[in-house]
């Protein structure tokens, strides 16, 4: 029940349900009510109705069955006919009948009655009457009928007709009180209808009444407050009422409550939030007050750093100095917004560029930078601005006055040393302090810019340098990078990668620059693989690598040095060096050795082996001589062999002194002939003098081993005999001898292989010529030191012809025929200062010839002092003097510190080889004694026209002026 | 007494031989250069070539180069002579078909044991 109640105080809705339901309920049952008992009042008033009727209808049938009964009676009496005293007992049965009927319809104390009065009467008047009136009828007495119908009978019949009747009208009585009873209870039942209907209505509005109070009061009152709420007007959550209901208006109470709280409560803390909110507002005002100002200071900033930007766009990023120099002036005037300027760098040069000048100006500017108004900027090194009236050059066409403001900026380098100037004019309007600032800012850039560009300029010169360096360096000189690019190359590797430039190789990759180098190579594989171990694997412990180039005859070694920066390997230096001269040396050493060791060993074998035979073996006293001798020339044939070879190797090697003169060619021969004659008996030698200059310059002894050389090769390479013939005459400026046999001849294919050492020509003839192989080798080298040279012809079994030719030397003044010569060299004076007199008058000889004019001097003092009065055009001075206190080299120093002579070219001509020396001491040549003389001549007369040729005035001498 | 070749271009040299192999009873042939070797050796049959390395025309080597090439001449025996007494000349004349070396300056005395072990087939 509780349960029940609870579940319909949390319902509205159900509450609401519950009430409408009751009311139905209620409607119903009352409605069927009393359309119930309006049915039952019909439903009784018909039953009572039906029975009455049935009780009238059987009441007339009961008369009238005894109403013809009396009438049958009577007729039959009357008119004795039969048919009616059977009609008398038919109708008493339906008399009877009709009794029975009314009797089971019976309801009322006079039913009963008249139906018992009826029945006393049916049993008297068919039972006792009728048939006592028949007998008598029948029996004809008719007084006794008569008797009988007056002693009663007709008095019976009228009784029981006034009781029918009395019956009859009770029944009526009873319908229309039935009647009557049913329009009083329905007009009861009308009345409680209308009772009901007002009732319910009444029920209703109780309902209506119920609900507006349930529903509408509170929601007026929720709506009211929120009203409130809504207008801001004080609610206290307590105000809020109903909020006890357990239905939805309860719920909605409490939550509007709720609501209500949480609103106040919200609004507390959005009102904490608010004044918090405005606190932070007043800062924020502060702050953007702030921001405004840092903005402001911003967007100024920014505007600077726009013309900063600008200008460091605007200079150029050559690292031409010109160009450099002219986008600084150009962008700060920009920058500056200035008419005209001037930057002047502060180096030698005084290097400048400038912006709306004219040449004039700037030559002005340039020529007193040290001492114009600048001055304040090398003595402050800060900037200053100046104002101006403006010239009237500047003025054009106005004429009022006007002004010009000038600013002058420093430029100052790392160590504060002002590096550059510049100077802005501008008309529009003066310099701010700020705008000043700005400027010094743009110089600090300028600074950098000329620093880099400085630095540039030191590097590529740096660079210059070092390629110069590399390129005359002989090796080739080659670095690569890790990736086997080129990186650096000198002009000797250039050669050997087959490129013409260097720049050909800047960044080549390996495949580009190796290529050249391996096809030419002989050993081009290894080479590659060489080359690839070392750049790509770092394999830097290879091993130099020699290659040798066919075509260019060269031999190459190459080794690598890996380079380290910091560690780190930045790639390798191949130096590629030429060693085509070691390896042939070496090679030829090689040979040499052996073949020296085969030579030496084929004489001591027999040497040995004779000797060996004598010691141990009993021989004839001719085979003991026989093998005595052999044992002699073989000795002296090894003797002849060392002696040779020691020759030639002190030849080659440049040991061998020569005791250089002037000789006569034809003695010497003579005297290698007269020497050679005795060794042979078929051979007749003949000497043909074609000419008188016969004199050579050289070592006497040396050039009669040539001969003899020549002369014994001419008699053992013609076995069979036949002519010698020596031959000496002029060939150009050569003095040529020829030396002619007529023997076996030389195969044409070892002509090239003539001079080589130990080199034997192969006979036909198979016997073996003795002799060491050096022969030729030994002219060949000596020949060469005179100067001189040699060749050979030759047809095989005809002979051969060797030629042998030595520069000519002229002794006489027999040179009428010598090429045109200079006027200028004819006047030209020359001094000789020499203590050989044969020397001397040799000198003085040629020089003659060649037109100079010549004076002698044997002493250095002498010397001195002919120089200071003569000034001739050259000097020939000799070191070693016969006055020993002063030398050549005091006199050189003499002449070279007065300042009247200095000019002179002095040409020494001495035996010591101090050509350094001399040169250092101010020396023009240094002739190194013996030498020709004619290289004298040209020594001088190339020194005059080289005078003449560098612009130095020459004065010549000319026969008048002496 | 056996049938032997000498080639020798140096005079003296083939004196010595000559004159202490005849001595042993050996009969010997002398030849001055390669090419005389070459033609003696097909001519006849020798027990033994004594070869000198340096010779005109033909060399040495050269000489046996050709001589083994020959179909009967296989297995002569072939001694060289040679001043060329490095351990690779010496390895090389012996990969070119020579059977025995010696080097120069060598001594008679020896030469003529050195002949007289081969040609008794003892391995010298």
């Amino acid at each position: 029940m509780e349960k029940m109640r609870s579940y319909f105080r949390q319902s509205f809705a159900r509450q609401f349900i519950l009430l409408v339901a009751s009311f139905f309920i209620i409607f119903v049952v009352g409605a069927t009510a009393l359309s119930m008992y309006q049915a039952t009042l019909v439903t009784s008033f018909e039953k009572k109705k039906n029975q009455i009727e049935m009780k009238m209808k059987y009441a007339q049938e009961i008369e009238q069955a005894f109403n013809q009964a009396f009438s049958d009676a009577r007729g039959y009496l009357a008119f004795n006919r039969k048919e009616f005293k059977l009609s008398i007992f038919r109708e008493q049965e339906n008399a009877q009948t009709g009794l029975d009927a009314l009797e089971l319809a019976a309801t009322t104390k006079d039913d009963k009655q008249f139906i018992l009065k009826a029945r006393q009467f049916a049993s008297y008047y068919f039972g006792d009457l009728v048939p006592e009136a028949i007998e008598a009828f029948e029996s004809g007495n008719i007084q006794k009928v008569l008797s009988l119908s007056e002693n009663g009978g007709t008095a019976s019949i009228e009784q029981f007709q006034f009781q029918m009747k009395t019956y009859k009208q009770s029944l009526n009585d009873q319908l229309d009180g039935a009647f009557r009873q049913l329009s009083k209870e329905q007009q009861i039942a009308q009345t409680a209808f209308i009772v009901f209907v007002f009732l319910m209505l009444f029920l209703l509005a109780a309902i209506a009444r119920i609900m507006t109070k349930k529903i509408g009061a509170p929601l007026r009152a929720l709506a009211h407050m929120a009203e409130k709420i809504a207008n801001d007007e004080q609610v206290h959550n307590n105000d809020v009422i109903h909020t006890a209901r357990e239905d939805e208006i309860g719920k909605l109470a409490q939550a509007f409550r709720k609501m209500l709280m949480s609103i106040q409560e919200k609004e507390e803390s959005l009102m904490a939030h608010n004044e918090e909110l405005l606190a932070q507002q007043d800062e924020l005002e502060v702050q953007q007050a702030e921001l405004e100002q840092a903005l402001e200071a911003m967007q100024a900033r920014e505007r600077e750093l726009e013309r900063y930007n600008d200008f460091i766009q605007g200079l150029s990023n050559s690292l031409d100095r010109q160009e450099v120099l002219h986008s600084i002036v150009f962008n700060m005037a920009r920058v500056m917004e200035a008419d005209r300027g001037m930057i002047v760098l502060m180096n030698e040069q005084k290097t400048y560029a400038a912006f709306g000048l004219s040449p004039y100006g700037v030559e002005q500017f340039l020529t007193y930078v040290y001492n114009g108004l600048h001055q304040r900027l090398f003595e402050q090194k800060k900037p200053f601005v100046l104002k101006r009236e403006v010239a009237a050059s500047e003025k054009g066409y106005h004429e009022e006055t006007m002004f010009v403001h000038d600013v002058f900026l420093p430029v100052l380098s790392n160590e504060s040393k002002v590096q550059a100037i510049l100077v802005f004019s501008r008309f529009g309007g003066p310099f701010s302090d700020e705008e000043v600032h700005e400027y010094v800012g743009l110089t600090k850039q300028i600074s950098i810019s000329l620093q880099k560009m400085e630095l540039y300029e030191q590097t590529e010169q740096a660079r210059e340098t070092v390629q110069h360096i590399l390129n005359t360096v002989q090796e080739g000189i080659h670095f690569v990078d890790r990736d086997g690019n080129s990186v650096i190359v000198n002009k000797q590797m250039a050669d050997l990668l087959q490129k013409e430039t260097i720049a050909e190789l800047g960044g080549a990759s390996y495949e580009q620059w190796a290529r050249g180098l391996i096809e030419q190579s002989d050993a081009g594989k290894t080479l590659c693989d060489y080359l690839r171990a070392i750049i790509f694997n770092g394999d830097e412990e290879r091993e130099p690598f020699v290659y040798h180039l066919p075509q260019k005859r060269k031999v190459i070694q190459v080794y690598a040095k890996p380079l380290y920066r910091n560690g780190e390997r930045q790639g390798t230096v191949f130096v590629h060096r030429d060693i085509t001269k070691e390896f042939e040396v070496d090679q030829m050493k090689s040979e040499f050795v052996s073949t020296v060791s085969h030579e030496l060993r084929t004489p001591l074998s027999s040497v040995l082996g004779f000797t060996e035979l004598m010691l141990t073996k009993e021989l004839k006293p001719e085979r003991q001589k026989k093998y005595l001798t052999t044992i002699y020339q073989e000795a002296k044939r090894l003797t002849a062999l060392i002696n040779d070879f020691l020759d030639v190797q002190r030849m080659e090697s440049g040991k061998q002194t020569y005791d250089k003169k002037y000789e006569d060619l034809v003695s010497i021969i003579e005297n290698v002939i007269e020497t050679q004659k005795v060794n042979t008996t078929i051979h007749q030698f003949r000497l043909q003098k074609e000419t008188d200059k016969t004199t050579v310059l050289g070592d006497r002894d040396k050039l009669a081993q040539v001969f003899t050389n020549l002369i014994s090769n001419a008699i053992k390479y013609s076995p069979d005999g036949g002519n010698i013939t020596v031959r000496i005459y002029e060939r150009g400026n050569r003095l040529c001898v020829d030396v002619q046999d007529e023997g076996l001849g030389i195969p044409e294919e070892a002509l090239p292989h003539l001079f080589t050492k130990f080199y034997r020509v192969d006979n036909s003839d198979r016997r073996r010529i003795g002799g060491t192989g050096l022969g030729l080798a030994i002219v060949k080298e000596i020949v060469k030191a005179h100067e001189g040279e040699v060749a050979v012809t030759s047809e095989l079994k005809k002979g051969s012809t060797f030629t042998i030719s030595f520069p000519l030397v002229v002794m006489a003044r027999s040179r009428e025929d010598e090429r045109d010569i200079d006027d200028k060299q004819a006047h030209a004076h020359v001094i000789i200062v020499e203590d050989d007199e044969n020397l001397a008058a040799l000198l003085e000889a040629e020089l003659k010839d060649s037109g100079f004019r010549v004076k002698l001097v044997k002493e250095g003092k002498e010397a001195i002092e002919l120089i200071q009065k003569e000034k001739p055009d050259a000097v020939v001075l000799d070191i070693m003097l016969e006055e020993h206190d002063v030398s050549g080299w005091d006199v050189l120093k003499e002449l070279k510190q007065n300042e009247e002579l200095a000019h002179i070219p002095i040409i020494i001509s001495s035996a010591l080889e101090e050509r350094e020396k001399g040169m250092a001491l101010g020396a023009n040549s240094y002739l190194v004694k013996p030498y020709q003389p004619s290289q004298l001549s040209k020594t001088i007369l190339q020194m005059l026209l080289n005078k003449e040729r560098q612009g130095e005035i020459f004065v010549p001498l000319n026969e008048e002026a002496n | 007494m056996a049938k032997i070749l000498l080639a020798e271009d140096e005079e003296v040299l083939r004196m010595l031989v000559v004159d202490t192999l005849e001595d042993e009873g050996h009969d010997i042939d002398e030849a001055c250069d390669g090419e005389e070797a070459i033609n003696m050796i097909k001519q006849n049959d020798y027990d033994l070539i004594l070869l000198d390395y340096m010779m005109p025309i033909y060399t040495g080597l050269e000489v046996i180069q050709q001589v083994r090439q020959m179909p009967d001449k296989k297995h002569v025996k072939i001694m060289m002579l040679s001043a060329k007494s490095q351990q690779a000349d010496q390895q090389r004349v012996l990969d070119a078909g020579a059977d025995y070396f010696m080097a120069k300056p060598y001594s008679p005395l020896e030469l003529v044991q050195r002949i007289e072990a081969i040609l008794h087939g003892e391995d010298a």
